[in-house]
């Protein structure tokens, strides 16, 4: 490490380096620092390959629990055939709640037992004749109620189906029903839109593993020593590390990006916006892995702490829904993690809506904020460090 | 058994020692259980701005169907209020009520009520469309009008579950499986990076008692975080099962942690390096734990993934756990433990093969 930063030689009028030399001592030192970092990676190649596919791996994984859409399984099962019944069927499709299986009794009832449908939707054969006679017609629903957030959203499937279907077939009409007018133009879709998030948690899990294992082992094996007794500014010091785990975590990033887009078809509203943000990203989240290694000088814990941490962040980022709509205590914490604003910046460039109550410019400000505490949090502790050594 | 012990205590007091360690993996924990009962509250109840601009009894009971029919969360502004809070993303939608909400004599047209929504992505759209759907079929019930269709709902549990205790025994499965396999495994490889296990094969003693003692030392600490976890479930009451099965409980959570040791020790000794140990570790316990189911409904899996969940052991301790904290039931208990069990000593097993392989190779 220490051949890598030759000691500065361009000196200015008093003996004091130059404006120039200085700039130039700082690049130098942060391009050695980066060169550094980007043979660690060349060295351990079984690392680095691992450690590239922990991004994909998490989006993959998550992407397991999205893939299937939000709407729930539910057998049907039909024993009228006449149309009443056959517009109540159309009403339940129509409400894009409900992935219908539509099967006998008995197939029904083996999935339902199984595991394999959340509910079970029967409609009698005396369904058309009720309706007609303007009776309500029995129609029974069987929930495997095993949490009450999906068992509260197959309820309200069906209240959503019978409306429909009193306001538009059935001879006594409805009292009331929804005239829906949409915000915008085209509704996300559900997969879709996770997704977007999903790429934030991993570009941050890439910056804090990347960063913060190669930080800490500087520390462990003690080759910080040569980094810290340089004579080049920390701040260069620190850019290199930052530089350079942004370098060696990019791929990582670049790969989970290419499989939401050309895997998935997602496409964005600006090219160069998504650019731009997951750069943005990845250069904080470099930062905070370099400042996390920094902090706890031991590989040990922490990569757990950097897996660990991004399930309770994809929540806060507002992956599943605005965060402003969540209780006080989750909007307080949530502000405090930049996957806040950079999911709000990544969802604005892929689908050119703004999910923070701030501007776009104002998000941007805040993780220009973060960026700056973090280098400067990173750049006391190193200084602090350095004493000590 | 000195060995077994010696080892054990080893592993277990460096951990002790090493606050940070324990630090990084409590903190995401309870950083994990205070997101998922926050947003557990919030979930299925979106927040809606009402513009009731004509007061009267009928717009009143409109509103109280609308707050109450447990659909959304009501704010009654004015319009220009919710307008600026639909777009500031305050609220999911804006429902304007309308200036009558009597049908003319003898029309069966149903009235309108506008509602403008955040359609962000579907599943809000959706979301909301079905909370309005209930209000407005409470309302109409109330206004005397005669339903259509009458839906008979049975449930299969005899209660329901909250979104956060659901969420959270997967978690506390998840959150042992990373800290057994991770700090198992890094303590492990780091007996050949600090080329320690030398000593320890020389030692003249069988290598099982070497694996035996790392996975109890791995165990001890997994037992610790798993301690925590539970004392937090029972303090909040969001893990709270009935008095008898909260044993049959604690007993699947450590058997999570044994199991997840085990892996640890075959994985620090088959890999040796502390960076290959620390990725790859962290994944194995993810895909353990997402093929499990740990983080959906299984019904909404892919069918291949529902049969894969089948071969993975997290699958039988989530399921072991769920009957028994939230169903108060032992139905199925005893296979999934003997289930979890059988694979624990498999990757005992497994974890002695490889530390006799690397032991023959030292010597």
């Amino acid at each position: 490490m220490a051949t890598d930063l030759p000691a500065p030689r361009l000196r200015g009028r008093r003996g004091l380096p130059s404006t120039a030399a200085r700039l130039g001592q700082g690049i130098g030192g942060t391009l050695a620092v980066t060169k550094h970092w980007l043979c660690i990676s060349a060295r351990d190649q079984k690392f680095a390959i691992t450690a590239t596919l922990i991004p994909l791996n998490y989006l993959f994984l998550f992407l397991i629990t999205v893939i299937n859409g939000n709407a729930d399984p539910t057998a049907l099962v039909v024993t009228d055939h006449g149309p009443y019944a056959r517009a109540f069927v159309r009403a339940l499709e129509s409400t894009d709640s409900f992935r219908l299986k539509t099967l006998d009794a008995r197939a029904a009832e083996k999935l339902y037992r199984g595991g394999r449908v959340v509910a079970l939707i029967t409609i009698p054969p005396t369904f058309d004749r009720l309706v007609a006679r303007g009776a309500p017609a029995p129609v029974s629903l069987q929930i495997d109620n095993v949490e009450n957030d999906f068992t509260d959203d197959v309820k309200r499937g069906v209240d959503l189906a019978v409306n429909r279907f009193a306001a538009h077939s059935a001879p006594r009409g409805a009292l009331m029903i929804a005239r829906e007018v949409d915000q915008h133009r085209t509704a996300v879709p559900y997969d879709q839109y996770v997704m977007v998030s999903i790429v934030v948690v991993a570009i941050m899990i890439g910056g804090l593993f990347y960063g913060g294992v190669n930080v800490a082992r500087e520390y462990e094996l003690r080759s910080i020593i040569d980094v810290l007794l340089s004579p080049r500014p920390r701040s260069a010091l620190l850019l290199g590390m930052t530089l350079g785990t942004f370098l060696v975590a990019a791929p990582g990033a670049l790969l989970v990006l290419a499989f939401v887009t050309i895997g998935f078809g997602v496409s964005a509203a600006s090219w160069p916006e998504v650019a731009f943000v997951c750069a943005v990203l990845l250069a904080l989240y470099a930062s905070a892995g370099v400042l996390l290694g920094t902090v706890m000088r031991q590989r040990n814990g922490l990569s757990a702490l950097a897996i660990l941490l991004s399930i309770p962040l994809l929540s806060l980022s507002g992956a599943f829904y605005p965060v402003s709509w969540s209780a006080g205590p989750i909007r307080a914490i949530a502000k405090l993690s930049p996957t806040y604003y950079g999911n709000a910046l990544l969802q604005h460039a892929f689908y050119a809506v703004h999910t923070t109550p701030l501007s776009v410019a104002f998000d941007y400000a805040i993780l220009a904020v973060f960026l700056i505490a973090i280098l400067a949090s990173s750049a006391l502790l190193m200084r602090y460090r350095e004493q000590q050594a | 058994m000195t060995v077994i012990a010696a080892i054990a205590r080893k592993d277990f007091s460096i951990w002790l020692h090493r606050p940070v360690a324990i630090l990084t993996t409590l903190t995401p924990s309870i950083m994990y259980v205070i997101v998922v009962y926050y947003i557990s509250i919030s979930v299925g109840t979106p927040p809606i701005a009402v513009v009731a601009p004509h007061p009267g009894p009928e717009s009143s009971r409109l509103v109280n169907s609308l707050r109450d029919s447990g659909g959304f969360s009501v704010d009654v502004v004015s319009a220009a209020r919710a307008q600026a809070e639909l777009r500031q993303m305050k609220v999911a939608a804006v429902v304007t009520v309308p200036s009558s909400l009597r049908r003319p004599k003898g029309s069966h047209a149903p009235l309108q009520l506008p509602i403008e929504v955040n359609n962000l992505n579907d599943d809000i759209r959706n979301d909301v469309r079905r909370s309005l759907a209930l209000s407005i079929n409470t309302f109409a019930r109330g206004e005397g009008a005669t339903a259509a269709v009458a839906v008979d709902v049975r449930t299969t549990h005899a209660t329901d579950v909250s979104l956060a205790q659901f969420r959270l025994l997967p978690g506390l499965v998840l959150i042992l499986t990373i800290a057994g396999i991770v700090n198992t495994g890094l303590a492990t490889c780091q007996e050949f990076e600090g080329a320690t296990f030398k000593d320890l094969v020389l030692a003249p003693t069988p290598t099982w008692t070497l694996a035996a003692g790392k996975i109890i030392g791995g165990w001890l600490t997994t037992l610790m975080i798993a301690a925590v976890m539970w004392a937090i479930g029972l303090t909040t009451g969001l893990i709270s099962p009935a008095a008898p099965y909260l044993l049959p409980a604690v007993a699947v959570s450590a058997l999570v942690g044994l199991a997840a040791s085990c892996i640890g020790v075959a994985m620090g000794a088959a890999l040796r390096q502390f960076q290959l140990v620390t990725s790859l570790s962290v994944m194995v316990a993810l895909y353990l734990f997402f093929l499990a189911g740990g983080v959906a409904v299984p019904a909404f899996l892919p069918g291949w993934l529902h049969a894969a969940g089948a071969f993975d052991p997290l699958h039988y301790a989530i399921d072991a756990l769920e009957h028994t904290v939230l169903d108060s039931s032992l139905a199925g208990y005893g296979s999934d433990l003997v289930i979890v069990t059988a694979f624990a000593l498999a990757a005992a097993a497994l974890s002695t093969l490889v530390l006799r392989q690397r032991a023959d190779g030292q010597r």
